[in-house]
């Protein structure tokens, strides 16, 4: 226990700068959204309920929802450069003569990750919470599951690289396939946003233009309704991910300098 | 626990690389002693101190410290070992009081109280970043760091290079009192040799990752010699005798690796005492027998 502690305590010491800045940024641009949604369109809402221009105000509301759900995960997920900084220092190198173990350090690097993505994710709920109560649009689902499924695909990437360097391949080596496989996985990620998020919303704008009608409110729910029906799948996802990068890590951080 | 009598051992240990190999190194550090690994850059003492702490997995070989197998017992010789390295290997963003607060979790007999003394008594502040300390705190700092945890065991890479005499001669002197015990050991690295000779018990030479010459620092000096004379009267000696001859436009200087003898078979020549610079300098150039 006194070893996770020291660990841990070290981990947080070279990443807490990188995770306040990135906790400020999701408060601020939640801020920022909320604004646009309590100020310039509540009154919107409350005096014209059902009419076309409050759909189309409930429709950006959820794609707002679907971003802060990306830029969460982003920042919550993405590596920050402890491991980086730790070869360029020269302690990766004298952390080999240490009594600490390879699962040792993927142990506290991957917990502070994983503490840095619950934050991010209660971040997301009460985000979307605050904005669903008062509007009476569901939002927490369809934010949620857009934050899950990017901290998936994050993961994926994160666990991809872990494996080239278990398997041997040298920080530059890593670098090519390493950018392929995230290309890869960035078309995937985007096709899956556009299913589920703008596929019927353009279909629906296309209908409203040709019949001159408003976007409709079953429209709109049918989105969400995508959204909020895979979340139990992403969640799931991500713990197993979770679990793989770290054994990988564990065996990438076994291998010794040539 | 400490029922042993080397505290490290290498026996024939190979490391390749493109262009250089670490070529059936061998060599002793007894319990209680300071061994001196003395080598010019790119002689090799790097690589074997990074393959006795399995930092790099060596080709062939064996390797024992303080007893126990260096890659089966790893996790239990490594709370008793303490490394130091020429560069401070911890971020500048940490201070001194962070250190102690993330070795005291690794170490089993991290003493908080011994490294607060020897903070005292390196005058390192506790809360200042360390990427504002100069060189010699930092290394410093790296020492106390090392001497806090009761090891039994303290290897050092270069670890005094690009100090000043005053710093230098500082960290000789805590190194001599930690080992007044008898139960700890240093291996130290260096071609510094000034420092090698006040400190060091024995002495184990490298060049080109090849061991020249390994034994006790005293037999060593004691043995060897340099002996003056004309060109004329280098034909005269045997070169059985010479370890190499440094010639110049007076004469020659001819290393012999037994003075006591060459004395008596040569009699009437001068022969100077050897110092482990002079050693070094004339082992390097062996290959060459005469050179300048």
């Amino acid at each position: 226990m006194k070893l996770f502690k020291s660990l841990i305590f070290r981990e947080l010491k070279i990443s807490k700068r990188h995770y306040v800045v990135r906790i400020l940024l999701m408060v601020s641009f939640a801020a920022l959204l909320m604004l646009a949604v309590f100020v310039a369109w509540k009154e919107d809402i409350a005096n014209a309920p059902g009419s076309g221009d409050s759909e189309m105000i409930e429709t950006s509301i959820a794609m707002f929802g679907m971003m802060f759900g990306l830029l969460s995960a982003i920042l919550a997920g993405y590596d920050t450069d402890v491991l980086k900084s730790d070869v360029n220092c020269g302690w990766k190198r004298y952390s080999y003569a240490l009594p600490v173990t390879a699962k040792d350090k993927a142990l506290a690097h991957y917990s502070v990750k994983g503490a840095a993505m619950l934050v991010g994710g209660i971040l997301c709920g009460i985000f979307a919470a605050v904005i669903e109560a008062p509007m009476g649009q569901q939002l927490v689902a369809g934010t949620v599951n857009t934050y899950l499924v990017t901290l998936d695909a994050l993961l994926l990437a994160g666990l991809f690289r872990e494996l080239l360097m278990a398997a041997g391949l040298t920080e530059k080596q890593a670098r090519l396939p390493g950018m392929l496989f995230n290309l890869l996985l960035a078309g995937a990620f985007f096709l899956w946003l556009y299913i589920s998020y703008f596929d019927k919303f353009l279909e629906n704008v296309n209908d409203m233009v040709e019949n001159g009608e408003n976007l409709s409110m079953e429209a709109a729910a049918g989105i969400l309704d995508t959204a909020k029906s895979l979340s139990f799948i992403p969640f799931i996802v991500l713990i197993l991910l979770a679990v793989c990068s770290f054994f990988a890590s564990a065996k990438a951080q076994e291998r010794r300098e040539p | 626990m400490s029922g042993y009598e080397n505290a490290i051992e290498l026996k024939g240990v190979v490391k390749r690389y493109d262009g250089f190999t670490l070529d059936n190194v061998s060599f002793e550090v007894p319990k209680g002693c300071i061994m001196g690994f003395i080598g010019q850059n790119g002689a090799g003492k790097t690589t074997t101190i990074r393959s006795l702490l399995n930092i790099t997995k060596i080709d062939e070989g064996e390797i024992a410290l303080l007893g126990l197998d260096h890659v089966r017992d790893e996790a239990e010789i490594k709370k008793r070992l303490a490394v130091v390295f020429d560069e401070l290997p911890f971020h500048d963003f940490f201070n001194a009081g962070d250190m102690a607060k993330i070795f005291e979790g690794m170490y089993p007999q991290w003493d908080n109280k011994l490294y607060s003394d020897y903070l005292e008594r390196f005058r390192l502040p506790r809360k200042k970043k360390i990427g504002q300390f100069s060189k010699g705190m930092k290394m410093k700092l790296q020492i106390a760091c090392a001497l806090s945890h009761n090891a039994e065991l303290l290897v050092m890479d270069e670890a005094t290079t690009g100090l000043d005499p005053v710093v230098r001669d500082e960290i000789l002197h805590i190194f001599m009192e930690y080992l007044q015990d008898g139960e700890r050991s240093i291996l130290m690295s260096s071609h510094i040799t000034s420092d090698l000779e006040k400190i060091a018990d024995s002495v184990t030479f490298i060049d080109g990752g090849k061991i020249l010459l390994s034994g006790y620092k005293d037999e060593v000096l004691e043995k060897h010699g340099i002996l003056k004379c004309s060109k004329e009267e280098l034909a005269g000696i045997d070169s059985a005798d010479i370890v190499s001859v440094r010639t110049n436009s007076y004469g020659a200087e001819v290393m012999v690796s037994d003075r006591e003898a060459a004395a008596r078979r040569y009699d009437g020549a001068i022969i100077d005492p050897a110092s482990l610079d002079d050693i070094m300098l004339f082992y390097v150039h062996k290959g060459a027998k005469e050179w300048w």
